[in-house]
């Protein structure tokens, strides 16, 4: 039995109602844990958000998940990526339109509108999507804690207003090994080569979240990849 | 794309591909009218329009006037009692479900289990509300999956590859311009 706040090795497993559509290979459960955690503990700021200013916030977040220090101050928090139950990835287009069908007409001065350029531009995008049913993550942190912000999670992936990503039910098992960082000597997440002694590939991509911000962006050993930690490096709740 | 239309205006009626039969409206001078236009039709049970016609009467006359499409019985955003609807009909008419089109509705449910009934069933058409937002994201997904898609009452401006669509237009001339746009759309866009 373990005291509530205490961080224990994890198995969150999602089961998919729908495709998942992502713009990056893998969904970052750190990343997502930030998102739902700052938005749990300051909702009214969450929801203030500037227009204009960028917000990195969540460096300065603890969130309820164990941190591998590997440098004075740097770490990375033990939280696996996705891992999905099927290989097969489509594409799909997804286009942005102006539509008459929902205009207030009352409100609306201007008898044009230019859908060439500015808010009413057209666009489309092209992402990936994949069928899974099922998504799991490692982590090591509080599971209590865990549960309660994932009840808030829309979905898993991008697009989740027009059908991706729904969630049919997620559940948290406590597991005997931490797979969070690495599972049988692969990688389980992006690590920084500063973190590694011996790794099979390295590539230039995020470590930290928020996974987009470019200053997080650093040498480092992908998700999947062969690779050995630094054994004298330590693990912090 | 197939454009299936619901209107009074004679060249509205004469550049659309099929017309719409709503059931629950049982209009003999309708049904007149699609004769008299020699053209494909989509048959409606009208729950949309808040008066479902019953199952067996929609069987019935589909099996009298063979129409290109039927859309199954469904219930407006109640995905549970569509499903329910739609096995007592499958169980009566198993010899159109080929020509029959199981509808997705509601907020989600469970997409996959939706697609994965329809399949068990024998339908090869899904038919999806044009308000269903919630589904049109997943439209290629569809398509990637072997499904032909109706869409259910158009004026649906987005740019999807549907395989048919259906249009009620009133007394407008206006509506003819979307006629000719959605029965040229795939040719200009693919």
């Amino acid at each position: 039995m373990q005291a509530a706040g205490q961080f224990v090795p994890l198995k969150i497993e999602f089961r998919m109602a729908s495709p998942i559509c992502l713009s990056c290979p893998f969904i970052f459960f750190d990343g997502l844990i930030a998102h739902l955690f700052w938005r749990y503990r300051e909702p009214e700021e969450y929801r203030c958000l500037p227009s204009k200013r960028v917000v990195k916030k969540v460096n300065e977040l603890k969130l309820p998940l164990k941190r591998f220090y590997f440098a004075e101050d740097k770490y990375i928090y033990h939280a696996s990526v996705s891992i999905f139950d099927t290989n097969e990835a489509y594409v799909t287009t997804i286009y942005k339109k102006f539509c008459e069908r929902y205009l207030n007409l009352n409100k609306i001065k201007r008898k044009k509108i230019d859908r060439t350029r500015g808010h009413f531009k057209d666009w489309s995008v092209k992402l990936v999507y994949i069928p899974a049913r099922k998504v799991v993550f490692y982590a090591n942190g509080d599971p209590e804690m865990i549960e309660e912000l994932l009840q808030g999670l829309p979905g898993l992936g991008k697009k989740t207003s027009i059908g991706f990503g729904a969630i049919k039910s997620f559940k948290i098992e406590t597991i005997e090994e931490d797979w969070s960082i690495v599972k049988d000597g692969i990688a389980m997440r992006s690590i920084p080569i500063e973190a590694v002694s011996a790794y099979s590939e390295s590539v230039v991509m995020a470590w930290k979240a928020p996974y987009w911000a470019k200053e997080n962006v650093d040498l480092c050993v992908p998700p999947f990849a062969r690779c050995k930690l630094c054994l004298s490096m330590s693990s912090r709740g | 794309m197939f454009v299936y239309v619901q209107s009074r205006i004679d060249k509205i009626l004469k550049e659309a591909d099929g017309l719409v039969y709503n059931m629950a409206l049982h209009n003999e001078e309708w049904l007149m009218t699609i004769k008299k236009y020699k053209k494909p039709f989509l048959l409606v049970h009208g729950g949309f329009q808040g008066k479902m016609a019953k199952i067996e009467d929609i069987i019935d006359f589909a099996r009298k006037h063979r129409p290109r499409l039927i859309i199954a019985p469904d219930i407006y955003r109640d995905q549970v009692t569509t499903l329910i609807l739609t096995e007592e009909y499958v169980n009566r008419c198993p010899d159109l479900i080929e020509i029959s089109a199981g509808v997705i509705q509601g907020g989600l449910g469970d997409f996959y289990d939706v697609i994965e009934i329809y399949d068990k069933w024998g339908f090869k058409w899904v038919a999806i509300p044009s308000d269903n937002h919630k589904i049109l994201g997943l439209i290629d997904f569809l398509r990637e999956h072997g499904w032909k898609i109706h869409i259910l009452g158009g004026r649906l401006n987005t740019l999807y590859e549907v395989d048919s669509i259906d249009l009620v237009i009133g007394l407008n001339n206006i509506a003819l311009f979307e006629v000719l746009r959605w029965k040229r759309r795939g040719i200009h866009i693919r």
